[in-house]
């Protein structure tokens, strides 16, 4: 029985190396990179360029905690060089995938056990995934990848030295810029009010106040109470800001609303946060995502 | 670390490895599929992930036509047509309806997922799930999320319990995680961690019992609880309450792939007919509420095991707890008004006129009546008037909307919180 089994599988392995791996020339030869967010591949195609194909988890606008991966994801998983993931729980619904890979021996780099963490305000300490906020802590994070990326087989070392450092210097280059376009705040304007939780790390980074509000439903919106919006009201008050950050299913609505109940006028502005943009949509690459945000930010606060 | 990527992995199916190697073949695939939308509001893969909670009421009309009503922007749509429509349940994503050919599961479509610290909300497509073929009156009682986890469904006539996998639920199909069998009784089957809790017939009422079942449907030792006639329960962020004629019990998961029980008893001396009949809330928030009999209301926060009772003047025919800071309760009385209490002050803080005059007078169009709580208003289905009310329940009960759904609300219930 037991020669049996081993017969199929010879016969079966070989059959699938004919097929993965006939006609298919020098592409095949990759390495391979399988990323879980499409922020975080990116920043690891920028790395790596043609030297390794880089696979991404989660699309833009997929439900990530529901998403589940195919069968050929899970194959890629199990079959790649390196898995590189965010960590700290963001990748929630893909738990059991993860698990299984560094049960399975597949190199994992998990990107936030390589920088200074900052918990959660009020979430009884737990600790916050969302770095890439702050582009100095990207570096840190590019750093140790490198040193990963480098063990693989077939990955040139002289290449991907060449790539971290143009790479390292646009994200330096990055920080440059938003330290430049943040300090031009006034002190007393440097105020996210926002229901995002993502802002964490930058306003540590940039030495920002990101003062939390509770947005209302648009239920209510046809017709709110002065309690419907005594939260964000009072934040803004609090912070005297003219421009939120805040995201809405009808931000005209919202500004109305706020405007009729309140007579608060601010101009109520969306940002970038946990995904790249479609290709065109002004945030398809993690660089363009910041800058994107920062000229918004800094834009509406300057006045 | 793997030099070459075509490695065998015995005991995987020899399909997949045959497309995880072909499809590795082609360069640079993933990203340009994945820079595309998803078709519609994410065809099978998924939903869109929306702004803020995509809130709407689905409501049933006398005739079985379903319809959805946008609570953001008021826009409408229709879903699949049932038939002999006797009971409407959901799990703010799901429709459980107790239909002529057995319980007709619809997925609205829209959802919103708790993170812990902050919810992400969801948007996909509505579309009929399928139909259990089962007797009517079944008890559903569903889980913290929609999209993992179990839903419970109990047909007291039968005595048999299904649970039902909740991401499979998701995928558009009727998937049963396993099935209980017990004498007919007024039972309930209800999911908690990875397994469910079950109502367990004894041969005299003190024998009656809940019984922790694991994962594969199997009781484990130790882990239940007397509770005489469940007659309704619910899950909370803090656990999962069952009303018991003991009391209130919450019922917690151990790292062990076991529960625990705490109960809350009923205070020394009150009435069989004031026990809580059923149990509602706010979607996951600690605190639930119950009516007491004729006489106002038990609300139990889950989490501090604290119970309080409201007293009314009112005799109250529904009632459901917000969680909020002021603990503000709603409720409807027999004369058909809505009624506002705080249970920090112990005071009634707002009350309307009667909304339901006609329909709290028609035995028919009562049975049909829900109080629908979300994080700021409440919804209450008037089928006799044929409308949905809309109750700040913060500003001393205000309308704050009458809404005219295209589909009759002869049933109604909230989705998408």
């Amino acid at each position: 029985m037991a020669n049996v089994t081993k017969l199929i599988a010879l016969v079966l392995s070989g059959l699938l190396l004919l097929t993965g791996c006939t006609g298919q020339g020098q592409q095949e030869q990759k390495p391979s990179i399988v990323v879980t967010t499409n922020i975080l591949a990116d920043v690891v195609r920028n790395l790596v360029g043609e030297q390794a194909t880089v696979h991404t988890l989660m699309p833009p606008n997929v439900d990530p905690h529901s998403f589940e991966i195919s069968a050929q994801q899970a194959a890629q998983l199990q079959d790649a060089d390196l898995v590189v993931s965010n960590g700290l729980n963001l990748e929630e619904g893909l738990s059991r995938q993860l698990k299984a890979v560094d049960e399975a021996g597949v190199n994992h780099f998990v990107a936030t056990e390589h920088i200074e963490l900052l918990s959660v305000p009020g979430a009884n300490g737990a600790e916050d995934p969302h770095f890439w906020t702050d582009p100095a802590r990207v570096v840190q994070v590019v750093d140790a990848l490198e040193q990963d990326l480098k063990q693989i087989t077939g990955i040139s070392t002289g290449l991907l030295d060449a790539a971290t450092g143009t790479y390292r210097q646009k994200l330096v280059d990055l920080d440059a810029q938003m330290l430049n376009a943040f300090s031009a705040i006034p002190s007393a304007q440097r105020k996210l009010v926002t229901n995002h939780h993502v802002f964490g790390y930058l306003a540590d980074r940039f030495n920002l106040k990101v003062i939390g509000a509770v947005i209302p439903s648009g239920s209510t919106l046809a017709s709110p109470s002065a309690a419907d919006l005594a939260s964000l009201s009072g934040a803004i008050r609090e912070a005297q800001v003219s421009a939120i950050f805040v995201e809405s299913a009808q931000p005209d609505k919202l500004a109305r609303a706020l405007a009729g109940e309140t007579k608060i006028e601010v101009e109520i502005i969306d940002l970038y946060t946990e995904s790249l943009s479609m290709a065109g949509q002004g945030a398809e690459s993690y660089l363009q995502m910041m800058q994107s945000n920062t000229e918004q930010i800094s834009q509406a606060l300057r006045g | 670390m793997k030099s070459k990527k075509c490695t065998v992995v015995l005991g995987l199916a020899a399909s997949l490895l045959l497309t995880g190697c072909l499809s590795s073949g082609a360069p640079e695939e993933t990203q340009t599929t994945s820079n595309e939308p998803p078709a519609g509001h994410g065809a099978v893969a998924g939903a869109r992930e929306v702004p803020e909670a995509p809130l709407h009421l689905a409501t049933i009309d006398e005739h079985g036509s379903t319809g959805m009503f946008d609570l953001l922007d008021e826009t409408e749509s229709r879903l699949d047509s049932l038939d002999k429509v006797s009971a409407l349940h959901s799990d703010g994503r799901y429709l459980f309806v107790s239909t002529g050919e057995g319980l007709a599961i619809l997925d609205s479509g829209v959802w919103s997922w708790n993170h812990t610290d902050h919810f992400h909300f969801y948007r996909g497509t509505e579309r009929k799930i399928g139909t259990l073929d089962i007797a009517p009156k079944a008890v559903v009682i569903g889980g913290p999320l929609s999209t993992a986890g179990s839903t419970g469904v109990y047909v007291p006539a039968t005595g048999e319990g299904i649970l039902l996998d909740n991401a499979r639920l998701a995928d558009g199909e009727i998937s049963k995680r396993f099935t209980t069998h017990h004498d007919p009784h007024r039972g309930l089957l209800a999911p908690l961690g990875d397994g469910a809790i079950s109502s367990w017939p004894g041969k005299k009422p003190a024998d009656m019992r809940v019984q922790y079942l694991d994962a594969t449907g199997e009781p484990v030792a130790g882990a239940s609880a007397q509770c005489t006639e469940p007659a309704g329960a619910t899950s909370t962020v803090a656990g999962l309450v069952i009303a018991c004629d003991q009391g209130f019990l919450v019922a917690t998961e151990t790292p062990n792939d076991s529960a625990e029980f705490e109960l809350v008893p009923y205070p020394a001396g009150t009435k069989a007919g004031d026990r809580a009949e059923s149990l509602e809330h706010r979607k996951a928030r600690p605190a639930v509420a119950g009516l007491a009999g004729d006489h106002g209301a038990w609300v139990l926060n889950t989490r501090s095991l604290q119970l309080q009772r409201i007293l009314s003047e009112y005799k109250l025919l529904r009632v459901s707890a917000v969680g909020d800071s002021p603990g503000h309760i709603v409720a409807l009385d027999d004369r058909g008004r809505v009624l506002v209490y705080s249970t920090t002050s112990g005071q009634r803080v707002g009350i309307t006129k009667e909304l339901l005059a006609h329909t709290v007078k028609d035995p028919d169009a009562l049975r049909g009546v829900n109080l629908s709580i979300d994080a700021q208003r409440a919804y209450v289905n008037a089928p006799s008037e044929k409308k949905v009310y809309e109750i700040d329940f913060t500003d001393s009960a205000r309308i704050s909307r009458t809404l005219t759904p295209a589909t009759s609300p002869h049933w109604m219930t909230q989705v998408g919180n």
